[in-house]
């Protein structure tokens, strides 16, 4: 594992992926910055919740070579002829991503010695939001690997996982619009419960929101269920992968 | 031969395919329905009690105070909190930041005595006449605030009560929270809903007196429920008036007032006075309220107070200092040692008579001194009496069983908007006022409870250190220089690299 992990870390910055990504979370991570530094009054956690916002940008670049370029070389041969189990391959892999991800924060902890440097305060809600910051990176960095997974084409790849992660961050959004419809079409055929069909609808799809269940983070409330739900989903994500290069192992057979 | 083996062998191979494409696809829907039920089970059985709350100063936790009197209501209480509104799907940086979590930990720690709901009345009017079947507190016009309901009676909160603000922005228009009195402001009004109020205090208002906001809201927590009583020519104190507050008025009182006050003492009232020396109110003589003081044997004396004493003034500022409690007040605050900011002197009257009784309340150092000052804010060197101790507040009591009670104070720190805005509800000074109250009404039975406010987040930066230069330098570093370097660092690699 510590070897696949080794020449995927490495391989970002054999490459101009790992730059690009980094300037870019650099970029988007300083103007945040910048804008609230400039008005007298910075909140890490606000930056770092904006931040997340950027994921669905960050994640496929830094995952979306993971697998499919192997698949594209005819390299990923190897997972099947090595030594290597196909877990330590997965595993290596995501946190090889996640390394990057920790690489790219060093930003935000230059802001907090430049918020302290200038008086300002670093508070509890700021350290929730990064902790969940990095439960979510994996989560993401997860999604992205399978997208990875399932095709030989970068580019596939990196559209498949911008869809998933944009889905999970409009996640309450599609609740709303198809609580709403669900009313509207059930008020239509005169269902009486109409409205209390549609919110429960609404929030069934809201539950999986994973903003909204780690949104409580900032305030300085920490939920332990909220991130059992990312790493939940994170290995979900890990064991699809796992099959979906399981699959190509039996296939070949 | 070699067909039928080969067709055997395929036919095996299919049969395995399809025995682990099963497995495959078993196994990832029972890792699904597995993280399904974690999660349930965490978020809706475990959720709450791994919940936890780190935030300063436990914003979003309940203190013990709020817990023992709900665990002291009756069983069977039921308290319903209905939040006029949607609830929004992520209350940071809303008016409901600090007011959703909390009551949600009401919830938590109530055991079923108080729920909370948010119902939009735009969507569901019917909640409207619910709440309130006789229309009496005009629900409808309260979108976006709170409505704590007891049995038949209710009271509504704005989320704009529930904070404390800096009242120098608020002057200009801006809200600048400075406190958080989410927790202060439900506790006590549950208290109320439940209790009832003890008694009445009237504020004297149309005196061109300082805000009495805070004031009211510290004497609605105690349960003394306060109401506005206009100056006019046909002034008159109510028959059920239990205390008279007359909070920094900057004109002196009419005829007709001091009359009425006269009598309301006469009959056993309590006064309640506080005013300071201000540019406002340098050349106010206040000679028919003081016409009422003396008849309680007190005086409101047209001077300024400067502390000498370097060990009591505050940053360096004469009148801005420390006044210390004098016997038989010093268990009114958890200090002795008080805030006064241009205060005046209050004294003995200068002809006693014998009914009522005085005694100092709040004293300056001995080396303290007095001015009167000119309409222009100058001293008058002919008036200015210095090295001595002098009063900052003083109290006066009747005799009888009921007898008339009054405090004057010579400063607004322990009652104006400007100061407890600035220091909080639980500053000492507040403390202080309310012992205060406590003494001119005790034989009422008051809200004992003592719910402390919160501090709110401050992320200001120091404004010595974020100048525009260095906000140009934060500018240039991190949104320029760092993202060239690293893109120059790509195209560096990429060049390196293509042909490889």
């Amino acid at each position: 594992m510590l070897a696949i992990f080794k020449r995927e870390f490495l391989s970002y910055f054999r490459s101009p992926v790992g730059y690009v990504a980094i300037a870019l979370f650099s970029f988007l991570s300083g103007f945040i910055f910048y804008s609230q530094f400039s008005a007298g009054s910075v909140n890490i956690a606000t930056e770092v919740i904006s931040l997340r916002a950027f994921f669905v940008i960050i994640v496929p670049i830094i995952t979306m070579g993971l697998l499919s370029e192997d698949k594209k070389r005819g390299t990923d041969v190897l997972y099947y002829t090595t030594p290597v189990s196909l877990f330590n391959v997965v595993v290596g892999k995501v946190l090889a991503a996640f390394a990057l991800y920790v690489i790219m924060f060093i930003n935000v902890i230059i802001h907090i010695i430049v918020t302290l440097a200038c008086g300002g305060d670093f508070e509890v809600g700021s350290v929730g939001t990064i902790i969940v910051f990095f439960f979510m990176a994996f989560m993401f960095i997860t999604i992205g690997l399978f997208a990875s997974a399932i095709t030989d084409n970068q580019i596939i790849s990196a559209i498949v996982a911008f869809v998933i992660i944009l889905i999970t961050q409009l996640i309450s959004t599609i609740g709303s619009y198809a609580g709403t419809a669900i009313t509207a079409v059930l008020s239509a055929i005169n269902v009486s419960s109409a409205k209390a069909a549609g919110d429960g609808i609404a929030s069934a799809i809201a539950w999986f929101d994973p903003f909204v269940k780690t949104q409580d983070f900032r305030l300085g409330i920490f939920s332990v269920s909220a991130l059992i739900y990312l790493v939940s989903i994170g290995i979900l994500f890990l064991y699809l992968t796992f099959r979906v290069l399981e699959k190509k192992r039996w296939s070949q057979a | 031969m070699n067909k039928t083996v080969s067709k055997v062998k395929t036919q095996k191979s299919d049969e395995r395919s399809d025995k682990l494409k099963l497995y495959s696809v078993g196994s990832v829907v029972i890792l699904i329905a597995i993280v399904l039920l974690v999660n349930v089970l965490f978020d809706k059985i475990l959720g709450k009690a791994l919940t936890f709350d780190f935030s300063d100063a436990l914003a979003n936790t309940i203190s013990q105070e709020s817990i023992d009197y709900i665990n002291g209501l009756p069983e069977g209480t039921k308290i319903q909190i209905v939040g006029l509104f949607e609830k929004p799907a992520n209350v940071a940086q809303t008016e409901y930041q600090y007011i959703c979590p909390l009551l949600d930990d009401y919830v938590k720690c109530s055991k079923g005595k108080v729920t909370v709901e948010y119902v939009d009345p735009t969507t569901q009017p019917t909640i409207i006449s619910q709440l309130d079947p006789n229309n009496s507190y005009n629900l409808s016009s309260q979108a976006g605030n709170f409505v704590v309901k007891y049995n038949d009676k209710l009271k509504t909160i704005s989320p704009y009560d529930c904070y404390s603000y800096d009242e120098t922005y608020l002057q200009q228009g801006y809200y600048y929270v400075t406190g958080n009195n989410v927790e202060y402001t439900f506790t006590n009004t549950m208290y109320i809903l439940t209790n009832g109020y003890s008694c009445k205090a009237y504020l004297i208002t149309g005196l061109e007196e300082d805000g009495s906001n805070y004031l009211a809201k510290i004497l609605d927590s105690m349960a003394i429920e306060p109401i506005g009583l206009p100056v006019s020519e046909n002034f008159v104190v109510p028959e059920d008036c239990d205390l008279i507050v007359m909070n920094g008025p900057q004109n002196d009182i009419s005829e007709k007032m001091y009359v009425e006050l006269s009598a309301f003492v006469k009959r056993g009232g309590k006064l309640f006075i506080a005013v300071d020396f201000n540019v406002i109110n340098v050349t106010e003589k206040y000679e028919r309220l003081n016409k009422l003081l003396n008849e309680m044997n007190l005086a409101l004396d047209p001077y300024l107070i400067a502390e000498n004493d370097s060990s009591y003034q505050l940053s360096g500022y004469q009148l801005d200092h420390i006044v210390k409690a004098c016997e038989g007040f010093t268990n009114y605050a958890e200090i002795t040692l008080l805030h006064s900011t241009n205060a005046r002197s209050v004294r003995s009257a200068d002809i006693p008579g014998n009914t009522f009784k005085t005694a100092p309340v709040l004293k300056t150092s001995d080396k303290a001194a007095t001015t009167a000052l000119d309409q222009y804010g100058n001293a008058i060197e002919s008036t200015m009496v210095s090295g001595k101790e002098f009063y900052v507040a003083m109290y006066s009591a009747g005799e009888g069983t009921d007898p008339a009670k009054a405090f004057v104070f010579g400063t607004m720190n322990f009652t104006s908007d400007q100061y407890i805005s600035s220091y909080g509800i639980s500053d000492t000074n507040v403390d202080f006022f309310k012992s205060s109250i406590r003494e001119l009404v005790s034989t009422k039975q008051f809200n004992t409870l003592n719910v402390p406010t919160k501090n709110v987040e401050n992320f200001e930066l120091d404004a010595t250190k974020a100048t525009t230069a260095s906000s140009t330098a934060v500018l240039i570093i991190f949104m320029i220089l760092i993202p060239v370097l690293l893109v120059a660092l790509a195209v560096v690699v990429y060049t390196k690299r293509k042909n490889l």
